[in-house]
């Protein structure tokens, strides 16, 4: 057979594959700007202060991300209902862009984006994106709003354009540890099963503390590829290790991944699970109400929260899409949100204004009232610790978690790191 | 580290390897008889799971789901060889792997379109749910489910292709497709049902591994890498390889995740580099190639 594939073929055939995936950045390439900002009246400390603004929303909307980027489309879709084509006296537009969850497809839209004068940026729950894009919209004089969780992104690498929505997960870690330990205070040995990359990282070491800090003790943790699916293994080494308490410190479809190999493997009966970090109400729909019942979750949002503004957000989702709004929905309206009232309560588009209106006073926001915290723009909000209710105790089909307690425990202003580096630079 | 651990860890290293060679025996057997790497398996994988949450959601029993999505899945291939699959045959092998990423990225986007992006995950039949006791471990029952229904498929496999009359005719196809033509044989048909049988395959991965893990329709990436590997592992091609191969990699995984977590998936790779170094082919490269 003159056409057959030997190995070499076969290899040059998985090269291709890598080649074919990055065939849209290569071709987009060709015309992409040459500098950050270069040329443009948009770019630097001034940028901003024209009769139009744009809400970029970049995110991932395809591929294993899409399932958050779908809720950040939602949230955005709902903003722009609410403001329309106008916010204060200036016309305004939205744009939702693709990252591939590639940083450098992110830089090169960032530009491209600052090139054409767009200055107001939102998104994406990537870290080592929202750093890229934090660092390009500050060259580039604009604002940026994120629900990233790594803690370097209003720590040590805080940029005077960049707020985050999101608690961190320094904040994460030790409201879901104090929250379980004061709940069931004989859970003292936890083990940890941790994506190796920064933001899993970041989450452990939080943990790690709070449950010394509780008194307890950190027995182990099994780290695992950012790509990893089969979880029995990771899973095995944490049934052995003696532990009360299996820690999930990974996101999304590994999450659901994991839980799920947990609870075949039994290891709900024989210790409490905690997720440190979910996703909220699509991710518990995926894994089950029945599966999530006595599970602890860590949550940035739910949508029984009683607070004006939620019942808003909830009756506005409800009626606009037939759903209970979920976390990633809920934190992309009021990224938008929050930057279009800086440009109200500023009286104008220029990104200075903007930045200091964001982070003058606090406002009403879902979670009840929030404020921007001006020393490194991280928003102070309550997380929230939720745990599974019993199908008895439900009263529809996405009320599967009891609120066990909310509170906002930020790292110290100090201990952050954060010296703004100035807008523009 | 206790002994009671690392035998949980081999068996569950088995165990793995057994899914993982259900993922993979579909890409060895379509590349086996017609020297065609199909990129898309992956892609067929997921819609496999898809179509079972369907049937799921629309109250049929997990049994039924089982057999239909990859029956509808293996139609859809066997209407597709003729029409599409088979202009790659004769090309240049950078057609097939673009030609059949470009399929991926179609089914990719179609899916999203029908199901959505959202993660989606079915549940076990309740009788397959809980453990069974192996005397120094316990194992999920639905795992010993999926374990058995892979030796069931390697066995069925095997007979099918070395002791059938249409195992006969396929390997007599890919060895000369014109001199079994000459024979009587209609090599088109054999190709297409093999295509079919390969992507239903795939199917009938996704179906039972939908249960254990959240699928939307960015994941056959995920599945792809791990059955490229056993296939370069075990032997292009081979059936035989693919099996050893995946309990290799199974294995291997399996006991590095016990002493270092982190080098878990590494240690795939690590795996496939020693035995392309040892044995160029794979381990069953020449020995036991379907045709």
């Amino acid at each position: 057979m003159t056409n057959s594939i030997d190995r070499r073929t076969f290899v040059q055939g998985a090269i291709g594959l890598g080649a074919l995936v990055g065939l849209p950045f290569l071709a987009s390439c060709s015309k992409s700007p040459t500098a950050a900002g270069s040329g443009s009246s948009g770019s630097g400390a001034d940028a901003g202060g024209g009769n139009s603004l744009t809400v970029v929303a970049l995110s991932e909307y395809t591929g294993v991300y899409a399932n958050l980027g779908a809720e950040i489309r939602k949230g955005v879709e709902l903003c722009k209902d609410e403001y329309g084509g106008k916010v204060g006296k200036y016309d305004l537009k939205f744009v939702t862009q693709e990252t591939n969850a590639k940083t450098d497809e992110a830089v090169r839209l960032v530009r491209a984006s600052i090139e054409k004068g767009e200055t107001l940026f939102m998104g994406t729950q990537l870290s080592n994106i929202a750093l890229a894009i934090s660092t390009e919209v500050n060259r580039g004089g604009g604002v940026f709003c994120t629900l990233a969780g790594a803690p370097e992104i209003t720590g040590s690498q805080c940029r005077t354009s960049t707020f985050r929505w999101s608690d961190s997960t320094y904040t994460a870690g030790r409201e879901v540890v104090n929250a379980v330990m004061k709940a069931e205070p004989k859970l003292k040995k936890w083990y940890c099963i941790t994506p190796d990359y920064v933001f899993g990282k970041a989450l452990l070491e939080s943990t790690t503390t709070a449950v010394k800090d509780n008194g307890g003790q950190m027995l182990g943790n099994s780290y695992h590829a950012t790509q990893e699916t089969e979880f029995s293994s990771y899973l095995n080494n944490a049934a052995a290790s003696g532990a009360d308490v299996l820690a999930i410190l990974n996101v999304g479809g590994q999450t659901i991944s994991t839980i799920k190999q947990a609870i075949s493997f039994g290891l709900n009966k024989k210790m409490k699970i905690v997720i440190v970090w979910s996703t909220g109400l699509t991710q518990f729909q995926a894994i089950g109400a029945d599966n999530m019942q006595d599970i602890y979750a860590g949550a940035q949002y739910w949508h029984t929260v009683d607070t004006p503004n939620n019942k808003k957000l909830v009756a506005a989702v409800q009626k606009k899409y037939k759903i209970n709004p979920s976390y990633g929905l809920a934190a992309s309206y009021y990224q938008c949100k929050a930057m279009l009232e800086g440009v109200t309560n500023g009286g104008s588009s220029k990104s200075a204004d903007i930045i200091a209106a964001m982070e003058a006073k606090p406002f009403q926001g879902v979670t009840g009232k929030e404020v921007f915290r001006p020393g490194d723009h991280q928003l102070l909000k309550d997380y929230y610790v939720l745990l599974g209710k019993p199908a008895s105790e439900r009263a529809d089909a996405d009320d599967m978690m009891t609120v066990v307690s909310s509170a906002g425990d930020p790292v110290p202003l100090k201990d952050a790191g954060c010296t703004m580096v100035p807008l523009g630079t | 580290m206790s002994s009671d651990l690392l035998l949980a860890q081999l068996i569950n290293g088995v165990g793995t390897g057994l899914i993982y060679f259900l993922l993979a025996v579909g890409l060895t057997l379509i590349f086996g008889v017609r020297d065609f790497v199909n990129f898309a398996h992956g892609a067929f994988f997921v819609l496999g799971a898809l179509l079972s949450w369907t049937l799921l959601e629309h109250g049929m029993s997990f049994w039924i789901a089982l057999v239909v999505a990859p029956l509808v899945i293996g139609l859809a291939g066997f209407v597709m060889e003729p029409l599409l699959i088979r202009r790659f045959y004769n090309v240049d092998p950078a057609f097939q792997i673009v030609g059949t990423i470009g399929l991926t990225l179609v089914i990719q986007e179609v899916a999203t379109m029908i199901w959505g992006p959202a993660n989606r995950s079915t549940q076990p039949p309740k009788s397959l749910q809980g453990l069974v006791d192996l005397g120094v471990v316990s194992y999920p029952t639905y795992r010993l489910f999926i374990m058995g229904v892979a030796v069931v498929v390697g066995i069925a496999l095997w007979w099918l292709i070395e002791r059938s009359r249409f195992g006969a005719s396929l390997r007599a196809g890919a060895e000369d497709r014109d001199m079994a033509s000459c024979l009587g044989v209609n090599t088109g048909m054999l190709f297409a049902i093999t295509f079919a049988i390969g992507v239903g395959l795939a199917a009938l991965g996704g179906v039972l591994a939908a249960p254990t893990r959240g699928l939307n329709t960015g994941s056959s990436s995920e599945v792809l890498g791990i059955a490229f590997v056993i296939i370069v592992v075990g032997g292009m091609g081979s059936f035989l390889g693919a099996f050893v191969g995946a309990l290799v990699i199974g294995v291997a995984q399996s006991l590095t995740i016990t002493f270092a977590p982190a080098y878990g998936s590494v240690v795939i790779y690590i795996a496939m580099i020693v035995v392309l170094l040892v044995k160029s082919d794979g381990l069953f490269g020449k020995v036991t190639r379907v045709r």
